[in-house]
């Protein structure tokens, strides 16, 4: 095993760390790492932390390859897909319109705006003014 | 898991190892949202407050260490570097702090003291322990983190998981492998020891 030292501690090389989440690993090495990061608070951190990352990066990756019909855009097609169904269905109407209403609700929760508003929100019950800033500049940067 | 994200890997860090330009811009294209991500990530994990200009330097530092540093040379052959690209700006986002005297070294050894407020409540019954009175809490946390020591490996390595990381359980079977049937058993195990033990504490 090769380990970086920091401080008193040897960790697990980065390398290791990373073959053990993309599961390479011979079964053997991923005892070794296991017993390693189950006693190493750093160490299950970093790994803990880079499966998480790589998640949301993926995730990420995935919903901007969609483009205007991406997951989110699909709730609010079918919203008012369904709307329109409602009318054209007066047998289904109330049930239609509780998709519809249903739908809406999942498009509005799911979107950046939302998740824009509500970061704001945590941000400045917080009392950071300056970091609520931040993320409306950041976000308006992106063009959310 | 291989998607779109992790298609060219091997092909474009050879090309970069070789000193191709091109293959460098792309390369940091590709990566550094993961790279942001990751240094967030893991600055939240202990606590450390930091701006966006931070996240900038510190991704220019990683960057520079890959390129001018020969980093790269390290993951040759690899098709997939997301997970080590992670880990690397994890490890430079803590050196940065430290650098800059934003993070004591308690910090480092005291993450389990960051263990959640929900994770606590789920093993002591909220009648029986005051939020506010640290003293108590630190008592609670220590022996704990005692009764966490004792546990067999696999189960203390999920335990770790579940109450200081706040991982879902379907989150730590898929980052150990494990069937989602053998983590739930194996927090429901740790989790019944510890209010066990715990609840002699009071």
């Amino acid at each position: 095993m090769v380990g970086q030292k920091n401080d008193t501690k040897v960790h697990t090389a980065d390398l290791e760390l990373a073959d053990y989440l993309a599961d390479i690993l011979p079964v053997k090495d991923r005892a070794r790492i296991e017993a390693h990061v189950a006693e190493c608070g750093e160490c299950l951190a970093r790994i803990a932390s880079a499966h998480e990352s790589v998640k949301e990066f993926r995730k990420g990756a995935k919903s901007g390859k969609g483009g205007i019909m991406n997951k989110i855009n699909l709730y609010l097609v079918f919203a008012i897909l369904t709307f329109l169904l409602s009318f054209a269905m007066p047998r289904y109407f109330i049930q239609l319109l509780v998709v519809t209403v249903l739908l809406g609700i999942k498009w509005i929760v799911d979107s950046k705006t939302t998740k824009m508003l509500v970061m704001i929100y945590e941000a400045w019950k917080n009392g950071s003014e300056k970091e609520a800033s931040r993320i409306l500049e950041t976000f308006d940067s992106k063009r959310f | 898991m291989k998607n779109e994200c992790s298609k060219d890997d091997k092909a474009l860090i050879e090309a970069c190892a070789a000193g191709d330009v091109k293959a460098w811009a792309q390369l940091v294209n590709k990566y550094s949202r993961l790279i942001d991500i990751s240094i967030d990530r893991h600055l939240k994990k202990y606590g450390i407050e930091f701006s966006c200009q931070d996240i900038e330097d510190i991704r220019q530092e990683i960057l520079s260490s890959l390129w001018k540093g020969r980093k790269l040379e390290t993951v040759r052959g690899r098709r997939d570097i997301s997970y080590w690209l992670s880990i690397v700006s994890a490890n430079a986002a803590l050196e940065y702090m430290r650098r800059k005297r934003r993070l004591e070294p308690a910090k480092l050894v005291g993450l389990f003291d960051m263990i959640g407020e929900r994770s606590l409540a789920e093993l002591i019954p909220s009648s029986e322990i005051d939020p506010g009175n640290a003293s108590c809490r630190n008592e609670l946390l220590k022996k704990a983190d005692r009764v966490i020591r004792g546990l067999p490996q696999k189960e203390k390595l999920v335990i770790k998981l579940d109450i200081i990381h706040n991982k879902k359980h379907a989150e730590i079977a898929d980052m150990l492998k494990m069937p989602i049937g053998t983590v739930s058993s194996y927090i429901k195990r740790a989790k019944e020891k510890l209010q066990r033990e715990l609840k002699d504490f009071f």
